[in-house]
């Protein structure tokens, strides 16, 4: 009971110091040994960035900015679940950190985008649309503009036990604004049945990950 | 000194408990622990205390890098560009330091060619935006390109105007179908006004109008 306690004060604490080390001004952007706490020593630091937004509390070192969330399913007994967190990304700007995990998923590496339509109608998926790639100039075609689109994420391994996580940023896309998820017609993350292997083809060659294993909608 | 023992253990295992979440996601070998940890706030992810923590943690060694010399008329300043690997794809950290530019807010992107002629800098192009469907008309297609940047901040310190950012992108990378070092390479402008990251009308000049200093990006 004792040690339990400990151990449940322990990580509060923990939680209370790297937000506060974090949130600490001039801090921003260093790196730390994969520990949640700044280390100015890990990489050459620059000068501590004036940042009006920073005295403004916005775009501030830990400053959560949105998030969303999608469970993800597929036909064959694939589940999973995507979370999306928005934080800051320097000057005034923002990125995305994805954070996934699968289970019941075949082994190996799987293409993994954002696709243009939060909708997940299965088996096939096919009405996700393309991907994601909003803008004038923008094209969905998961081939002939692959791996230029807004949505298009690196691949996720999966092990011999059908399960595998994920963690990447994206700073292609953010939850609301021109590059928004959350347009008129939502968002979807899909895992397909091959692995993307980060160049474009001919349309309908499937080149950037062919069918689709597994479809969430994008909620927030 | 109860207390000072209490807080060391509590440290401790949240060092180890970080430490072993970053560890999870991706199995990138030795691991400087390089990144904006300073944003990592340290709340674990869904995956509870073993999963992913919110926050940026790159956990892998140097892929490539590129350095550009900045400048313009009282303006001098370095950017440097690190790609690492994340999952199967990359992530490129961006940082630039600058002295001289005017106080406040300067739109910041790369350039579509590596030729910076002052005082105008227009030999540079639009905003480095390849790619079958890419158009790197600054207004037109913004924020849209993969050029696209933060805003950079300059403000009145002890050694003059200086102006600091460290930001990634994972819109380009220093190689394959996204690489900055392209048949006519690329360079890094700093404009005279703020970004405002929305799209406007050819020639608004949305993306920050006049061009202050440039700078070719050259492998180092």
């Amino acid at each position: 009971m004792y040690r339990a306690g400990l151990i449940a004060a322990a990580a509060a604490c923990c939680l209370a110091v790297t937000i506060v080390a974090a949130q600490a001004p001039g801090r921003q952007g260093r790196g730390g040994a994969g520990a949640g706490a700044p280390n100015p020593n890990a990489s050459p630091a620059p000068p501590a960035p004036a940042d009006p937004n920073q005295m403004q509390g916005q775009g501030r070192g830990g400053a959560l900015f949105g998030k969303a969330h999608a469970n993800i399913a597929g036909p064959n007994g694939l589940t999973g679940t995507a979370d999306f967190y928005e934080i800051a990304n320097g000057g005034n700007s923002h990125m995305v950190q994805v954070i996934l995990s699968l289970q019941n998923a075949p082994p190996g590496l799987h293409g993994v985008h954002i696709h243009a339509v939060g909708k997940c109608e299965a088996p096939a998926f096919t009405s996700a649309g393309g991907h994601f790639d909003p803008g004038p100039a923008g094209d969905t075609n998961p081939d002939t503009n692959h791996p230029f689109h807004m949505g298009d994420l690196p691949n996720i391994t999966v092990g011999a036990n059908g399960a595998g996580t994920m963690n990447v940023y994206t700073t292609r896309v953010t939850m609301g604004g021109p590059t928004g998820l959350f347009d008129t017609d939502g968002s979807a993350i899909i895992i397909h049945a091959n692995l993307d292997p980060g160049v474009g083809g001919p349309a309908g060659s499937g080149i950037s990950g062919g069918p689709r294993i597994g479809c969430g909608v994008i909620e927030r | 000194m109860r207390r000072r023992q209490w807080i060391s253990a509590a440290v401790a295992f949240c060092a180890a408990a970080a430490f072993a979440a970053a560890q999870a996601p991706v199995s990138q070998g030795a691991g400087q622990g390089r990144g904006g940890g300073g944003q990592g706030a340290g709340a674990p992810g869904p995956g509870g205390a073993g999963g992913p923590a919110r926050g940026i943690t790159i956990n892998a060694n140097p892929i490539q890098k590129a350095h550009a010399d900045i400048s313009g008329n009282g303006i001098t300043g370095t950017a440097d560009f690190v790609e690492y690997a994340q999952g199967n794809g990359q992530i490129v950290q961006v940082i630039v330091n600058v002295t001289g530019l005017p106080p406040g807010m300067h739109g910041m992107h790369i350039h579509t060619v590596g030729k910076c002629d002052p005082p105008n800098f227009t030999t540079a192009g639009g905003h480095f935006d390849p790619g079958p469907f890419g158009n790197p008309d600054a207004d037109l297609n913004h924020p849209y390109h993969s050029g696209d940047l933060p805003n950079i901040n300059s403000a009145q310190g002890p050694n003059g105007l200086t102006a600091s950012v460290t930001t990634y992108t994972t819109r380009f990378n220093l190689g394959g179908p996204l690489t900055l070092f392209d048949a006519d390479g690329s360079s890094i402008i700093i404009h005279a006004n703020p970004d405002t990251y929305s799209t406007g009308t050819q020639g608004q000049g949305v993306a920050g109008g006049a061009r202050l200093a440039c700078g070719v990006i050259t492998k180092s």
